[in-house]
């Protein structure tokens, strides 16, 4: 409309990529599961709609793991999603201004035998926008189901404080922790992004205006950065741990003051979130009985055989597995020892970030404990354990409902493995991010020092070819 | 004559009409032609307070001695409260604890934003929210935080200023989310109390009882499922599903089911009053749950079986009186009462056992994650405490001391909002009399209604009446008391006043002078038309004058009874004004007797 070419909203004409479990008018919303597969929405989520009335056009619902259950986007109905990087298709990689990177230990080939999983829960999303096929996209973070497939497909990521964007619309994986989360192709497009969709919405009840968050001034001379030991587990590469480490230099190199902090019950974030996420999962799971929306069972001879049968044949094992999980743990006699406890774990997770944002105003840490696995590994463990080993360096956040901003800093180095064999000839060459987590409100602020580092590393941009 | 056999009869039905509209005006006027099946069941009450006085004392004696009639009958025992008698002569004491579901009376639902209306088309009044569509998110309604605040009040409880929403998990079919949210770990209020009045029924007594209430929580409804026995299809309804509910928690303390009746009529009224619900069980505004268990006198409680969904007070006290028989029976057959849920058959009478899955079930609570604590303000609190408008207890008392009115007449009145109303209107105009005022309220309106099966509607309620135009009559307060005057003021008798008040609910437009006028309603008053009028009746009756003139003083009064029946007979009896003719009468009777 000529209105807009004059005046052109945020978003004119932005492509937006929407993980499938957002709700969009007459758009089939799946969530991945055969459950929903015959599901319209009849509504559009807030975030969306915000999208839309800022000029953003949705091309398209991407995928993710059933009910975004999962870190890897390997568990849906409609298939794994490939990552971009070194899965087959033919890209090129520039520079940011443009020119050709020149650097013969990189590699863009497939990787034998197998391609990099997408990461999850939003690999369709961060494919999407990694790719091009969409400037922006949106994603929901639960543990890390942002952070993780942004990571992995080397493009930043904005998991905002609890309630800074409205939940409307997307539907549920654990009501508590759930946030949409952006992901765009650099961090600008995710500041102006993430002003489009946030503030309160009459439609979520939890759902808040951050006071603080138009203040985005951050002087960088003044802020000390922590660095949380717990974060360097077991299992972490040694070049993400070196990628933290060429960040610590970097920022102390500009005279930011870096200090080492504990946060001493960050262990018991993936136990306190494997009781946490199956009770409301649980809880979530039960409307899908097949009566007034999704799959209906074949079985229609009684309620509960037709409850049962939908439920059986809709959802995979890993949704049925955590509803067995949830409703075990919810039962009177178990409801002290498990969920009620989980809860108390969580409020000294969120107390180790109170405590040490005393000392720190910012903390710097891993995304994930290495570059992006192949197919074949990632599937060589089930989806549980996956979960649980993938979130060590996310979830936490996400049970403290804290903002947290993931940027990628390089490319993955040579791999001990395969060593002297024709793969390890080169480099692994695939993204690694570093991420920023602030106090509750202070999304904008990390956004500021997302893009410090963005304009600091030689991260190349990844351009298909025809 | 007839009115005060009516006026008995008015107070001492469970529902008089008004607020609990046409299906429950209906039941009271079949009651109200079974005249003499009541006057049998006072006598049997009489005689029974009478035998149970002396078994008292032989109970004392440790020697029951209980007569024949006293077998399986519900007495009152001074010293144990209500006691039962079981068909083996064995004394058993009834516990009763009652949940009312109000449902409350908002525009829009407890959590979204569809409206909350009566009998619309299946499923036209549904959001998405409410048919559980993924994705969509509860926002609380404040209009029913209010009204749960202002119950809350009114029954004496304490508000919690925080308090948390739950969710209960259940599958049934007409649940779209497979949970209802509600409050279990902290409600909006806690420890209250509800006082009431029991009417006199099988123990003829009547009484003030007070039931402690344990907490007020909000809740949601759920949908309605229509079983199709022939297709075995089962029809969902999701028009009711999410609509507010105070669901009110009493205590164990009712003995009796016209108890735990009388409970939820002045609960509905003060409901009502408060503008929580519109408190009529006929559309399943209120509903009851009634927790029973037996125990003979001073034993532990027993244990307990719980009635549900109770939707008319008749209901209400047939099931719990058949559940508490039935367990008496079983016990003394030596079964065991299970803790079971059952349901009530209208047609039958009889409580059954519903499917076992609710006996067991764990609602595996959690609490609602999508909806913050709820937190009142206490300005708000106390805002609304001094807003609360009159309660029933508190208009009735007041009729009664500041109106002279009768206690029963006063019930009827504020059992009947638009009658209070009215009432209070004609207060206004000052009457020359109010009991006159409320008389022909209790009197005249209410037969025009039951004849008719009316619902009276005060004159400015009209039109947000929510019943239909044929439905509802109306009588302004000025032309009631304009009536209620000429009547005082011995310008007309009883019988024009009827007239004149039938006229304006027929909605007659004229004045009520112009009516007294044409109808040709005055009271003749003059002296010598009405002594032409007893003499002539001395003359028909000459031998019962006869018979009056020779009784004993005594006897005397008698004897007038036959003459002044013919007076009536006659046609001029109707215009005459009777005191008049009464005094010349007496006056002639007096002269004859004299010259005798």
């Amino acid at each position: 409309k000529d209105e807009f070419l004059e005046a052109p909203r945020p978003l004119e004409g932005v492509t937006v990529a929407v993980k499938d479990n957002f709700c969009v008018t007459g758009t089939r919303t799946s969530c991945g599961s055969r459950m929903l597969d015959n599901f319209t929405a009849p509504y559009t989520a807030t975030v969306v709609e915000r999208s839309q009335k800022a000029g953003g056009i949705v091309i398209g619902k991407t995928n993710l793991d059933e009910f975004a259950m999962g870190s890897g986007t390997v568990d849906s109905y409609c298939g794994p999603t490939k990552n971009i990087w070194r899965s087959g298709i033919k890209y090129k990689l520039k520079t940011k201004h443009g020119t050709d990177v020149n650097d013969g230990s990189l590699t863009t080939e497939k990787l034998a035998d197998s391609w990099p999983v997408a990461g999850g829960s939003s690999g369709g999303t961060a494919v999407a926008v990694a790719a091009g096929a969409a400037t922006v996209g949106l994603g929901s973070d639960t543990g890390g189901s942002v952070r993780i497939p942004a990571a992995w497909c080397g493009i930043p990521s904005l998991k905002p404080s609890y309630g800074a964007l409205s939940r409307h619309g997307l539907i549920p994986l654990v009501n508590s922790l759930d946030v949409p989360g952006l992901m765009a192709r650099n961090v600008q497009d995710l500041q102006i992004y993430f002003d489009v969709l946030r503030g309160r919405d009459q439609f979520d009840s939890t759902s808040v205006d951050l006071k603080d968050c138009d203040n985005e001034e951050v002087e960088l001379e003044n802020i000390k950065l922590g660095v949380p030991q717990e974060y360097f587990c077991e299992g972490m590469s040694d070049e993400v741990i070196k990628s933290v480490s060429d960040m610590c230099n970097l920022f102390s190199n500009n005279g930011v003051n870096i200090d080492s902090v504990s946060l001493p019950h960050t262990d018991m974030a993936v136990p306190c979130y494997s009781v946490l996420n199956p009770c409301e999962v649980a809880s979530n799971m039960a409307r899908y009985d097949g009566v007034e929306f999704g799959l209906a069972g074949s079985d229609t001879s009684y309620n509960e055989a037709m409850a049962a049968s939908s439920r059986s044949q809709g959802f995979n094992d890993v949704v049925r597995g955590r509803i067995l999980a949830g409703n075990y743990f919810l039962l009177r006699r178990h409801y002290d020892e498990y969920y009620l406890q989980a809860l108390k774990v969580r409020r000294l997770i969120q107390n180790d970030f109170l405590e040490a944002f005393k000392s720190v105003d910012y903390l710097l840490t891993p995304v994930t404990l290495t570059d992006a696995p192949s197919f074949a590994d990632f599937t060589a463990q089930d989806n549980r354990t996956q979960t649980a080993k993938q979130d060590h360096c996310t979830q936490p956040v996400n049970l403290a409902g804290l903002p947290a901003v993931t940027v990628p800093i390089c490319l993955s180095g040579y791999n001990r493995t395969t060593a002297g064999s024709e793969e390890g000839a080169k480099r692994r060459s695939l993204p690694l991010s570093v991420q920023l987590i602030g106090p509750y409100g202070s999304d904008k602020k990390l956004l500021r020092i997302a893009r410090w580092i963005e304009e600091r590393v030689d991260f190349p941009t990844l351009v298909l070819c025809d | 004559m007839v009115c005060i056999k009516c006026m008995r009869l008015l107070h001492r039905l469970p529902d008089s009409g008004g607020i609990f509209g046409p299906a429950l005006q209906r039941y009271t006027w079949r009651q109200l032609s079974s005249t003499v099946a009541v006057k049998n069941q006072t006598a049997v009450a009489d005689h029974l307070s009478s035998t149970v006085a002396v078994n008292n004392k032989t109970a004392d004696e440790g020697q029951p001695n209980l007569s024949k009639d006293l077998v399986g009958r519900t007495i009152w025992d001074p010293k144990n409260g209500i006691i039962r008698i079981s068909k083996s002569g064995q004394r058993w004491e009834s516990v009763i604890g009652v949940e009312v579901h109000a449902q409350i009376k908002s525009n829009s639902k407890l959590f979204s934003t569809a409206p909350n209306e009566f009998n619309q088309p299946v499923n036209s009044k549904v959001a998405f929210f409410d048919a559980a569509i993924p994705g969509t998110l509860p926002v609380l309604n404040s209009r029913c935080v209010l009204a749960g605040v202002r119950t809350s009040l009114a029954l004496n409880a304490n508000v919690n200023l925080v308090s948390f929403f739950d969710r209960k998990h259940y599958f049934y079919a007409d649940l779209p989310s497979g949970y209802q949210i509600t409050q279990q770990r902290k409600p909006i209020s806690q420890n209250g109390s509800f006082t009431f009045d029991v009417m006199k029924s099988d123990i003829k007594k009547e009484y003030v009882k007070t039931s402690h209430l344990v907490q007020i929580q909000i809740e949601q409804d759920s949908g309605k499922s229509l079983h199709d026995d022939i297709d075995g299809q089962c029809l969902v309804d999701l028009n009711r599903c999410g609509i507010g509910l105070l669901e009110l928690v009493f205590a164990p303390d009712l003995r009796y089911g016209p108890e735990a009746a009388a409970l939820a009529k002045e609960l509905a009224l003060v409901l009502h009053t408060l503008q929580a619900c519109g408190g009529r069980m006929d559309r399943g505004e209120l509903r009851v749950d009634a927790n029973i268990s037996v125990r003979q006198p001073g034993q532990e409680f027993g244990t307990r079986t719980e009635v549900k969904n109770l939707n008319s007070l008749r209901s209400v006290t047939d099931a719990i009186e058949f559940e508490v028989w039935r367990q008496i029976a079983a016990l003394e057959d030596g079964q065991i009462i299970e803790n079971e849920t059952r349901s009530y058959n209208v047609e039958t009478g009889e409580t059954v056992s519903m499917r076992d899955k609710e006996r067991k079930q764990d609602y595996r609570f959690m609490p609602e994650p999508n909806l913050p604590p709820l937190v009142l303000d206490p300005a708000l609190i106390n805002t609304e405490k001094e807003n609360l408008p009159k309660l029933p207890a508190e208009k009735r008392s007041e009729l009664h001391q500041k109106y002279g009115i009768n206690k029963d007449i006063c019930r009827t009145i504020v059992d009947n909002p638009h009658y209070f109303t009215l009432f209070m209107e004609c207060v206004e105009y000052k009457p020359l009399d109010f009991k006159s005022v409320a008389n022909i309220m209790v009197l005249i309106i209410q037969e025009y209604l039951l004849e008719y099966e009316k619902i009276f509607v005060s004159e400015h309620d009209i039109k947000s009446s929510d019943h239909s135009v044929d439905e509802i009559v109306t009588i302004s307060a000025k032309d009631l008391v304009e009536a209620s005057n000429l009547r005082m003021e011995r310008l007309i008798n009883h019988t024009a006043l009827r007239i004149l008040i039938r006229s304006k609910l027929d909605g007659d437009t004229r004045t009520i002078i112009e009516l007294v006028d044409e109808k040709d309603l005055r009271l003749i008053v003059d002296r010598k038309y009405i002594q032409e009028f007893v003499d002539d009746i001395l003359k028909s009756q000459s031998s019962q004058v006869d018979k009056y003139l020779t009784a004993k003083p005594k006897r005397k009064a008698r004897q007038l009874v036959p003459i002044r029946l013919a007076a009536n007979e006659d046609p001029r009896a109707e215009n005459v004004d009777m005191v008049i003719f009464n005094d010349i009468l007496m006056q002639k009777l007096d002269s004859i007797s004299k010259k005798d």
